[in-house]
C-alpha cells in the first residue's frame, strides 16, 4: 500500500475516533475540531509528500498557496460558528423574557395600580381587603397566585389555543395583614436570570424572577433575578 | 509549437468543473434539491452549519418550555464527519494520486479519479465565497437584532413611565396641565418623551421617540382608575 493511502486511512480512523466519541457524550464542537484539525495535517502531510512531484517551484507554490487559504477560511468558519453557538438561544431567551416580563405586567402590576387607585379613591380601609374584594379569584391555595392564563384555562377560556398547555411560569403571593401589604412572586421556569446560582421562591436555580408589592404607598415592582 | 489536444481536453474538462460543481452546488443546497432525502448533507462545505441548525431547534424548544434533544448519532452529525473527509482528505487524494499516475505515463493522460479529486477540491475552494457572504449577512443580522432590541427597551421603558404616571396621579393627584415627565423622577431615562392630555380627565397620552430611529414611535394610553390600565400603540 501506497504512503498516501497508508495516510488516508490512518486520517480518516483518527477523524472517526475524534469526531464519534465526544459525539457519544454530547461533545459535537469538540469532535469537529478533532476532525478539521486531522484533516489540517493530513492535508500538510500530503502536500509535503508531494513536493517532490511537481514539475516546478512555482506550480508547488501557488498550490501549498491555496491549501493554505483554504485551512485558513475552515478555522475562521469554525470560529465564527462555534463564537455564535449561543447566539439564536440567548436571543429568543431574551424575547422569552421581555414577553413574561409584559404578560406579568399586566397580569400582576396592572391589577396591583386597580386595586390602588379603588383604595384611594373610596377611601378603603385596607388595601389587602381592596384586593380581595375585587381580585379574590387569583388568591389560590397554598400561596399560588392564579394567573389570567391560569384562570382562562380553567374557564377553558377560547383564548387558550391548547388548553393541556403551560405558560411555564410560577406565580405565588404572601399577604402580610399587619403591614396591609401584598407581594407577588413571578418565577419563569424558562428565562434564565443574570444570577445562575440564585435560589428561586420556587425552589428552581438561576431562573428569571420578578417580585410586585402593593401597599398603600404604591406598588413597587423589581427584578430579584 | 506544437499542442497537445489531450491536454487542452484535460483543461477544458477541468473549466467545465468549474461550471459544472458550483451549479451543482447551488442546486443541492437551493430550491432545487435533486437529491433524494438528506443525500445534500454530504456536500455540505461547512459542516458547522448543521451544529447551529441543532442549536437552533434547540433554542426554538427551550423557548416554548420543552427540553432541548442535544446531539446524537444521526444521520446529520454523521454527514458532518464525511464532510470532513471528502473535501479534506479525500478529493486532495485523488487529485494527487491522479497526478502521480499521470506522471508515470509518457502522454500524461489523467486517470477518472484526478477529475472527480479536482471537481471535489473545486468545491471545497467555495468556502471563501459562502465565508464571505456569511459574514455579510451576519452583520446585517446583528443590526437587525439591536434595532430590535432597542424597540423592546423603549416599549418597556416606556411602560414603567406609564405605571409611574398612574401611580403620581392615584397617590398625589398630580397629573394637570403643568405635569411633566421629570416630575416622575425617574432616573436613567434612556429615550425622549412627551405627554398629551387625553379627552377626558384621567387619560393621559405618553410617546416615546428616539433620535436614534426618527420614524419610530410608541404610544400609550394611561388611564389610572381604569382596569385596562395601559394601551400601548405603535
Amino acid at each position: 500500500m501506497e504512503r498516501e493511502t497508508k495516510l488516508l486511512f490512518g486520517g480518516m480512523i483518527i477523524a472517526a475516533l475524534g469526531f464519534f466519541i465526544p459525539l457519544y457524550f454530547g461533545k459535537i464542537w469538540l469532535g469537529l475540531f478533532i476532525a478539521l484539525a486531522t484533516g489540517v495535517i493530513f492535508l500538510g502531510r500530503l502536500l509535503s509528500l508531494s513536493e517532490e512531484k511537481f514539475e516546478s517551484k512555482t506550480a508547488f507554490r501557488i498550490v501549498y498557496g491555496v491549501v493554505v487559504v483554504i485551512v485558513l477560511f475552515n478555522a475562521i468558519a469554525f470560529a465564527r460558528d462555534y463564537g455564535m453557538k449561543d447566539f439564536q438561544k440567548d436571543v429568543l431567551l431574551e424575547i422569552r423574557k421581555t414577553i413574561e416580563t409584559g404578560i406579568t405586567q399586566v397580569d400582576v402590576r396592572e391589577k396591583f395600580m386597580y386595586v390602588l387607585g379603588t383604595y384611594h379613591q373610596q377611601n378603603k380601609d385596607s388595601i389587602v381587603d381592596t384586593f380581595k374584594e375585587l381580585f379574590q379569584q387569583h388568591l389560590g391555595k397554598d400561596g399560588v397566585y392564579v394567573s389570567d392564563y391560569d384562570l382562562s384555562k380553567a374557564g377553558k377560556d377560547s383564548l387558550v389555543i391548547n388548553p393541556s398547555s403551560d405558560d411555564n411560569v410560577n406565580h405565588f403571593y404572601e399577604i402580610e395583614e399587619d403591614e396591609d401589604e401584598i407581594r407577588v412572586f413571578v418565577v419563569s421556569e424558562v428565562a434564565l436570570g443574570e444570577d445562575l446560582e440564585y435560589k428561586n421562591y420556587d425552589g428552581q436555580t438561576g431562573q428569571f424572577e420578578m417580585i410586585f408589592t402593593l401597599n398603600k404607598e404604591g406598588v413597587n415592582y423589581e427584578v430579584l433575578n | 509549437m506544437k499542442f497537445s489536444i489531450r491536454r487542452i481536453n484535460e483543461y477544458l474538462i477541468v473549466l467545465l468543473l468549474l461550471i459544472v460543481v458550483p451549479a451543482g452546488l447551488y442546486f443541492i443546497r437551493g430550491d432545487m434539491n435533486f437529491l433524494s432525502g438528506n443525500l445534500q448533507y454530504l456536500f455540505n462545505i461547512r459542516p458547522s452549519t448543521i451544529i447551529l441548525r441543532f442549536n437552533t431547534l434547540d433554542a426554538i424548544a427551550i423557548f416554548g418550555g420543552n427540553s432541548p434533544s442535544g446531539y446524537s448519532i444521526t444521520w446529520e452529525t454523521v454527514s458532518m464527519y464525511l464532510n470532513v473527509v471528502l473535501y479534506l482528505m479525500l478529493g486532495p487524494y485523488l487529485l494527487f494520486q491522479g497526478y502521480k499516475k499521470a506522471a508515470k505515463n509518457e502522454n500524461r493522460v489523467k486517470p477518472w479519479y484526478w477529475y472527480i479529486g479536482g471537481a471535489i477540491c473545486i468545491g471545497m475552494l467555495f468556502i471563501v465565497p459562502a465565508e464571505i457572504t456569511r459574514m455579510y449577512m451576519f452583520e446585517n443580522t446583528i443590526e437587525a437584532t439591536d434595532k430590535s432590541r432597542t424597540k423592546d427597551l423603549m416599549r418597556i421603558e416606556l411602560a414603567e413611565v406609564g405605571f409611574a404616571t398612574a401611580e403620581y396621579e392615584i397617590l398625589e393627584d398630580g397629573v394637570n396641565e403643568s405635569f411633566k415627565i421629570q416630575d416622575l423622577n425617574l432616573n436613567d431615562l434612556k429615550f425622549k418623551y412627551s405627554v398629551k392630555s387625553g379627552q377626558s380627565d384621567t387619560l393621559i397620552i405618553l410617546s416615546v421617540s428616539n433620535p436614534d430611529f426618527p420614524d419610530f414611535e410608541v404610544k400609550m394610553e394611561v388611564r389610572p382608575y381604569n382596569k385596562r390600565l395601559l394601551t400601548q400603540r405603535n
